[in-house]
């Protein structure tokens, strides 16, 4: 193959193809092999070449998200609500409060460390959820974490939520706040 | 719907590699992003991995020349976002419900996807040992579709016609470094 075809190649890939090249540099590709491998070949490189570019401007934003979250400057978010009709933040706070009490930090270790002195599988499911959170935390090896639950008050009952509220700390200062919740169900 | 004028000004900017809108856009949308994946099974490493995917699957569609804005950027990023969660789900096997927290628009993200090729990674992996101004040249005409006289411009050759042979050029030493792999 000669330094034309690669150049047609090339072209071709470019989109600089008149439609009648377009055309005849097509029915080449279906009669010769060797050319229809180069095209081939070539079409791999130019897809190593956006995936390259991707991996940079990803690195970019990993570097973005880093100086945002040091400078604590993320936009705080209201849902607007979709189709399928999801809660918002304010009205799952609105409701938290409106009947629960907070358990502290205290009382997360004691879950942590299963000796709760309350036995309900909802405990189950929040110390999960905080393991789950360890877990990802560890994994990061970066940050250091702190929780508070805020569960319901009195009697648990089926429907109830319970509102994980946990915050990254790196070098002393906190960063970003993020909000989960644990809802109530009937285990009977 | 009436797409606000401040949408269709970040996206041309955007367009053009403009850091400071790729800040504003994280600043403004991470949080939505965020409480959307770690609402449906997600974690904080998931929800910062989709949404800097779905800003890149932004950037790549905002590249193409037919491509208009038919809703606000805020409902177009979050459908990116739903999307590329959604298959990183059925990747990972799990089948829940959806909770959506914004209007959702179907956007076609499919022709976006990573394609999981040991050549193509080769290829990116060699991309680091082209010289400065190649990996300028094929990142530039490529993946920011700069015209060739622009990149002339921004690079010191004398003319388009000496762009595009240097491309050929890059291109080929790309291909001599991946063969001797």
């Amino acid at each position: 193959m000669n330094e034309q075809d690669h150049i047609a190649i090339i072209d071709y890939l470019d989109g600089n193809m008149s439609p009648k090249q377009q055309a005849v540099f097509e029915k080449r590709l279906q009669e010769d092999a060797v050319l229809k491998t180069a095209c081939d070949e070539m079409c791999v490189t130019l897809k190593g070449v956006t995936e390259y570019s991707r991996a940079a401007m990803k690195s970019s934003l990993v570097a973005i998200h880093t100086s945002l979250a040091t400078a604590n400057q993320f936009a705080k978010y209201n849902p607007s609500g979709g189709a399928a009709g999801g809660a918002t933040v304010g009205s799952v706070i609105g409701k938290i409060f409106g009947l629960t009490i907070i358990v502290a930090i205290a009382s997360v270790v004691l879950m942590y460390f299963d000796k709760f002195p309350i036995e309900h599988p909802f405990f189950d499911k929040v110390q999960e959820k905080v393991m789950i959170i360890d877990s990802l935390e560890t994994s990061m090896q970066v940050e250091t974490i702190y929780h508070e639950i805020y569960v319901p008050a009195g009697t648990l009952e089926e429907g109830q939520e319970g509102l994980i509220i946990y915050e990254d700390e790196i070098e002393g200062s906190f960063l970003e706040e993020y909000i989960d919740t644990v809802e109530v169900s009937n285990y009977e | 719907m009436k797409v606000p004028q401040a949408d269709i000004e970040l996206l041309q900017k955007l367009k053009t590699n403009h850091q400071p809108s790729f800040q504003k856009l994280y600043k403004d949308y991470f949080t939505m992003a965020h409480y959307f994946v770690m609402n449906n099974s997600g974690t904080l490493p998931e929800a910062k991995d989709t949404f800097q995917d779905a800003i890149i699957v932004l950037f790549e569609k905002i590249q193409v020349d037919d491509f208009i804005l038919q809703c606000t950027l805020k409902t177009f990023i979050y459908a990116i976002v739903r999307n590329l969660w959604l298959k990183k789900l059925r990747t990972k096997k799990k089948s829940i419900k959806i909770e959506d927290f914004e209007q959702y628009v179907p956007v076609e993200t499919d022709l976006y996807d990573k394609q999981k090729d040991e050549q193509i990674d080769l290829v990116a992996q060699n991309m680091k040992k082209l010289g400065e101004k190649c990996q300028q040249l094929l990142t530039g005409f490529y993946f920011y579709k700069k015209k060739m006289q622009v990149l002339a411009e921004e690079l010191g050759y004398t003319n388009a016609a000496n762009a595009k042979n240097q491309k050929y050029k890059c291109l080929q030493k790309l291909k001599v470094l991946v063969g001797a792999k």
